[in-house]
Protein backbone atom coordinates (compact mmCIF):
# COMPACT_ATOMS: atom_id res chain seq x y z
CA UNK A 1 0.00 0.00 0.00
CA UNK A 2 1.24 3.34 -0.65
CA UNK A 3 2.30 5.84 2.48
CA UNK A 4 1.79 8.93 0.92
CA UNK A 5 -1.44 9.67 -1.14
CA UNK A 6 -1.07 10.37 -5.14
CA UNK A 7 -2.14 13.80 -6.35
CA UNK A 8 -2.52 14.15 -9.85
CA UNK A 9 0.22 16.38 -11.78
CA UNK A 10 -0.37 19.39 -14.27
CA UNK A 11 -3.88 19.06 -15.94
CA UNK A 12 -2.88 18.21 -19.73
CA UNK A 13 -4.69 18.32 -22.78
CA UNK A 14 -2.41 16.19 -23.95
CA UNK A 15 -3.93 13.31 -22.91
CA UNK A 16 -7.83 14.32 -24.57
CA UNK A 17 -7.63 14.53 -28.13
CA UNK A 18 -9.21 17.60 -29.14
CA UNK A 19 -12.20 17.93 -31.76
CA UNK A 20 -14.01 14.79 -30.68
CA UNK A 21 -17.14 14.56 -32.11
CA UNK A 22 -19.62 11.67 -32.45
CA UNK A 23 -22.65 11.44 -34.89
CA UNK A 24 -22.27 7.75 -35.57
CA UNK A 25 -24.36 4.57 -33.81
CA UNK A 26 -23.03 2.20 -32.59
CA UNK A 27 -25.42 -0.75 -30.37
CA UNK A 28 -22.76 -2.93 -28.86
CA UNK A 29 -22.87 -3.07 -25.41
CA UNK A 30 -19.20 -4.34 -24.79
CA UNK A 31 -17.26 -2.09 -26.29
CA UNK A 32 -16.16 -3.47 -29.53
CA UNK A 33 -16.99 -1.82 -33.18
CA UNK A 34 -16.61 1.74 -33.81
CA UNK A 35 -15.76 3.49 -30.94
CA UNK A 36 -14.37 7.36 -29.95
CA UNK A 37 -11.59 7.45 -27.67
CA UNK A 38 -11.30 10.29 -25.67
CA UNK A 39 -8.72 10.04 -22.98
CA UNK A 40 -5.61 7.78 -22.48
CA UNK A 41 -4.31 7.68 -18.88
CA UNK A 42 -0.06 8.70 -19.24
CA UNK A 43 2.03 6.18 -17.43
CA UNK A 44 1.36 6.70 -13.82
CA UNK A 45 -2.26 6.24 -14.56
CA UNK A 46 -4.70 8.84 -14.39
CA UNK A 47 -7.99 10.56 -12.67
CA UNK A 48 -10.97 11.26 -14.89
CA UNK A 49 -13.25 13.51 -13.34
CA UNK A 50 -15.63 13.80 -15.75
CA UNK A 51 -17.16 13.56 -19.78
CA UNK A 52 -19.03 16.35 -21.28
CA UNK A 53 -21.47 16.08 -23.97
CA UNK A 54 -22.77 19.14 -26.07
CA UNK A 55 -24.85 18.88 -29.03
CA UNK A 56 -23.55 20.46 -32.32
CA UNK A 57 -27.53 20.84 -33.64
CA UNK A 58 -30.36 19.16 -34.46
CA UNK A 59 -30.59 15.53 -33.27
CA UNK A 60 -32.75 12.88 -32.33
CA UNK A 61 -32.87 11.31 -29.16
CA UNK A 62 -29.90 8.91 -28.37
CA UNK A 63 -27.95 7.09 -25.37
CA UNK A 64 -24.13 7.70 -24.97
CA UNK A 65 -22.13 4.85 -23.50
CA UNK A 66 -19.05 5.02 -22.07
CA UNK A 67 -16.31 1.94 -21.81
CA UNK A 68 -13.53 1.41 -20.06
CA UNK A 69 -10.86 -0.12 -22.43
CA UNK A 70 -7.34 -1.71 -21.06
CA UNK A 71 -5.09 -0.26 -23.65
CA UNK A 72 -5.58 -3.19 -26.00
CA UNK A 73 -7.66 -3.54 -29.12
CA UNK A 74 -11.17 -2.96 -28.42
CA UNK A 75 -12.20 -5.34 -30.91
CA UNK A 76 -11.73 -7.69 -28.25
CA UNK A 77 -14.74 -7.28 -25.59
CA UNK A 78 -12.90 -8.69 -22.86
CA UNK A 79 -10.88 -5.61 -23.32
CA UNK A 80 -13.54 -3.05 -22.50
CA UNK A 81 -16.26 -2.69 -19.52
CA UNK A 82 -19.19 -0.30 -19.27
CA UNK A 83 -19.08 2.35 -17.72
CA UNK A 84 -21.45 4.56 -17.46
CA UNK A 85 -24.28 5.80 -19.97
CA UNK A 86 -26.57 8.74 -20.48
CA UNK A 87 -29.26 10.08 -22.05
CA UNK A 88 -28.80 12.56 -24.73
CA UNK A 89 -32.82 14.16 -25.31
CA UNK A 90 -33.59 15.50 -28.88
CA UNK A 91 -31.98 18.76 -29.69
CA UNK A 92 -32.93 21.12 -32.16
CA UNK A 93 -30.46 23.96 -33.78
CA UNK A 94 -30.99 27.73 -32.13
CA UNK A 95 -28.56 30.50 -32.72
CA UNK A 96 -30.72 32.09 -29.75
CA UNK A 97 -31.01 29.91 -27.34
CA UNK A 98 -28.17 27.50 -25.85
CA UNK A 99 -28.77 23.57 -26.22
CA UNK A 100 -28.47 21.87 -23.51
CA UNK A 101 -25.03 19.98 -22.10
CA UNK A 102 -25.10 16.45 -20.56
CA UNK A 103 -22.39 15.49 -18.03
CA UNK A 104 -21.24 12.05 -16.94
CA UNK A 105 -19.38 12.36 -13.77
CA UNK A 106 -16.61 9.32 -13.67
CA UNK A 107 -14.65 10.57 -10.61
CA UNK A 108 -12.41 6.89 -11.18
CA UNK A 109 -8.35 6.66 -11.05
CA UNK A 110 -7.86 4.61 -14.22
CA UNK A 111 -4.30 2.62 -14.98
CA UNK A 112 -1.78 3.37 -17.55
CA UNK A 113 -2.36 3.33 -20.81
CA UNK A 114 -6.12 3.10 -20.46
CA UNK A 115 -8.72 4.58 -22.25
CA UNK A 116 -11.93 5.65 -22.14
CA UNK A 117 -14.34 4.86 -25.35
CA UNK A 118 -17.47 6.57 -26.41
CA UNK A 119 -20.88 5.51 -28.33
CA UNK A 120 -24.07 6.19 -28.94
CA UNK A 121 -26.86 4.19 -29.61
CA UNK A 122 -29.10 5.79 -32.79
CA UNK A 123 -27.48 7.81 -35.71
CA UNK A 124 -27.97 11.24 -35.32
CA UNK A 125 -27.46 14.47 -37.64
CA UNK A 126 -25.53 16.99 -36.08
CA UNK A 127 -23.54 14.82 -33.58
CA UNK A 128 -22.00 15.86 -30.31
CA UNK A 129 -18.80 17.74 -29.25
CA UNK A 130 -17.53 15.26 -26.49
CA UNK A 131 -14.35 16.56 -23.95
CA UNK A 132 -13.10 14.25 -20.82
CA UNK A 133 -11.77 16.32 -17.90
CA UNK A 134 -9.11 14.73 -15.80
CA UNK A 135 -5.80 14.71 -15.00
CA UNK A 136 -2.53 12.14 -14.96
CA UNK A 137 -1.28 11.12 -11.19
CA UNK B 1 -43.37 12.70 -38.47
CA UNK B 2 -39.76 13.48 -39.78
CA UNK B 3 -37.38 11.23 -41.11
CA UNK B 4 -33.71 10.83 -41.31
CA UNK B 5 -32.16 8.60 -43.95
CA UNK B 6 -29.16 6.19 -42.47
CA UNK B 7 -26.68 4.09 -44.05
CA UNK B 8 -25.99 1.33 -42.00
CA UNK B 9 -22.27 -0.17 -42.34
CA UNK B 10 -22.59 -3.09 -39.27
CA UNK B 11 -25.42 -5.61 -38.97
CA UNK B 12 -27.65 -4.37 -42.25
CA UNK B 13 -25.78 -3.68 -45.38
CA UNK B 14 -28.59 -1.00 -46.37
CA UNK B 15 -30.06 2.36 -46.46
CA UNK B 16 -32.88 3.31 -44.27
CA UNK B 17 -35.19 5.55 -42.63
CA UNK B 18 -35.73 6.58 -39.39
CA UNK B 19 -38.89 7.29 -38.22
CA UNK B 20 -39.00 10.22 -35.81
CA UNK B 21 -41.73 11.58 -33.47
CA UNK B 22 -41.11 14.25 -31.22
CA UNK B 23 -37.29 13.58 -31.61
CA UNK B 24 -37.76 9.74 -30.68
CA UNK B 25 -36.63 6.83 -33.29
CA UNK B 26 -39.77 4.92 -33.37
CA UNK B 27 -39.11 2.52 -35.68
CA UNK B 28 -36.85 1.87 -38.88
CA UNK B 29 -38.08 1.51 -42.29
CA UNK B 30 -36.36 0.27 -45.48
CA UNK B 31 -36.39 2.38 -48.63
CA UNK B 32 -39.80 1.07 -49.86
CA UNK B 33 -41.41 1.77 -46.17
CA UNK B 34 -41.36 -1.55 -44.61
CA UNK B 35 -40.29 -1.92 -40.63
CA UNK B 36 -36.95 -3.33 -40.58
CA UNK B 37 -35.71 -5.78 -37.88
CA UNK B 38 -32.47 -4.67 -36.29
CA UNK B 39 -29.81 -7.30 -35.35
CA UNK B 40 -28.70 -6.96 -31.58
CA UNK B 41 -25.57 -4.79 -32.92
CA UNK B 42 -25.58 -2.19 -35.47
CA UNK B 43 -23.63 0.74 -36.92
CA UNK B 44 -24.81 3.88 -38.73
CA UNK B 45 -24.43 7.26 -39.93
CA UNK B 46 -26.47 9.93 -40.82
CA UNK B 47 -26.79 10.38 -44.75
CA UNK B 48 -29.77 13.33 -44.92
CA UNK B 49 -33.54 14.38 -43.78
CA UNK B 50 -35.20 13.65 -47.48
CA UNK B 51 -38.43 12.56 -46.52
CA UNK B 52 -39.32 9.34 -48.46
CA UNK B 53 -41.56 9.36 -51.25
CA UNK B 54 -44.42 6.50 -49.40
CA UNK B 55 -44.38 9.55 -46.42
CA UNK B 56 -46.00 12.53 -48.68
Amino acid sequence: MASTPAFTTTPTAANVPTGNTIATANTAKNGTGTVVSVFTAGASGAKVDTILFRALGTNVATVARVFLNNGSTNATAANNVLIGEITLTATTLSEVAALPAYEIPINRVIPAGYEINITIGTTVAAGYAISAWGADL
Amino acid sequence: MEHNLIQFTKGLDCQAYQEIVDGIVICHRDLDGNILELPEVTESYFVSTATPDWAV
